[in-house]
């Protein structure tokens, strides 16, 4: 296990590997970051249900355009130009979460309270990593990131208190992004995970990041009066 | 300078592309768009700071919320040669 810290003087030292992987990991979260105001922002901002909406919803797509750039930044600075992913068409992005439309909101609501939570364990895999610079921009993102996350749960949780239509709405919500959430930890038995571990990228397996997010999620939605979705239901990855 | 390209599920367990020192040079353009992208996400956040404590009047709210439109949709487009001339 490579327990050593690497500055970006030290990256060209480092083993092939190494240095294959984090390239193909920042490029994946920049198309992530990116990719989330490409599924919403043309439908939601000028229809979410009040002025404070519109404008939360466009600060909430400014931050993550300023997260694509840090980790764009940082991508840049090994020589990994990950600029294509600000004009890739959705269907092509890395992780299927980011390949539709979302174009109500009540999935804006869920794609914060689930989606955003799963993007959070991903930026957990990354404290204390190997990679110095990537360690270093985490605290400013993972306070963005929360408040997304917050104002995701509290909406998905005010539009399943109103019961009714809207509640089963934002329960087809729920379940379509359950499972779309799950399937962002990866594979339980990828091999690729394991090589992150080893080289100090990512801390958790696959498997034991999704259990995690399964413990924290699932009492949320019970909380929401909302029922848990089958997590065996139009599984990619288990 | 390379881009990371590869789209298939199952990639080469390694299927590095650097090939030494060369690599090691910052990708073209990775300070000016972070410069730029850094003007646009001020902007934004001008625009929604300028209009929260006037929720109560529509003329403020509306041009902020159309500014930023104007601003996003530009980044949603994407375009980088053009933001960079």
């Amino acid at each position: 296990m490579f327990t050593d810290k690497v500055g970006l003087k030290d990256f060209e030292k480092m083993d092939a590997e190494y240095r294959d992987l984090l390239g193909r990991v920042l490029a994946i979260q920049a198309d992530c970051e990116i990719g989330g105001p490409h599924l919403y922002l043309e439908d939601i901002l000028p229809k979410a249900p009040s002025k404070i909406d519109q404008l939360i919803v466009a600060r909430t797509a400014a931050e993550e355009i300023d997260h694509y750039r840090k980790i764009s930044r940082i991508a840049g600075d090994i020589g990994v130009d990950v600029s294509y992913v600000l004009s890739r068409p959705n269907q092509e992005r890395y992780v299927e979460s980011f390949r539709g439309k979302i174009s109500t909101w009540e999935d804006f609501a869920v794609f914060g309270f689930l989606i955003d939570r799963v993007g959070r364990y991903q930026l957990e895999e990354f404290e204390d990593c190997s990679y110095v610079p990537l360690e270093r921009i985490l605290p400013d993102v993972h306070k963005e990131e929360a408040g997304h996350i917050e104002f995701g749960t509290n909406k998905t949780a005010e539009l399943a208190a109103k019961g009714g239509e809207a509640k089963d709405r934002v329960q087809k919500a729920l379940n379509f992004w359950y499972t779309k959430g799950l399937d962002m930890f990866g594979n339980s038995k990828s091999y690729r995970s394991e090589r992150y571990r080893h080289w100090g990228l990512k801390r958790r397996s696959n498997a034991q990041a999704r259990e995690d997010y399964i413990n924290e999620v699932n009492p949320l939605i019970a909380q929401m009066g909302l029922e848990i979705p089958d997590p065996n239901e139009n599984r990619l990855y288990v | 300078m390379r881009k990371w390209v590869s789209r298939s599920r199952t990639p080469t367990r390694t299927g590095s592309t650097f090939k030494g020192k060369d690599d090691m040079a910052q990708a073209p353009n990775t300070e000016a768009l972070d410069e730029h992208l850094k003007d646009v996400v001020t902007a934004i956040q001008s625009a929604v700071n300028w209009a929260m404590p006037h929720l109560q009047d529509p003329k403020i709210v509306d041009k902020a919320i159309n500014d930023c439109k104007e601003i996003l949709d530009v980044v949603m487009e994407g375009k980088v040669s053009e933001w960079l001339k």
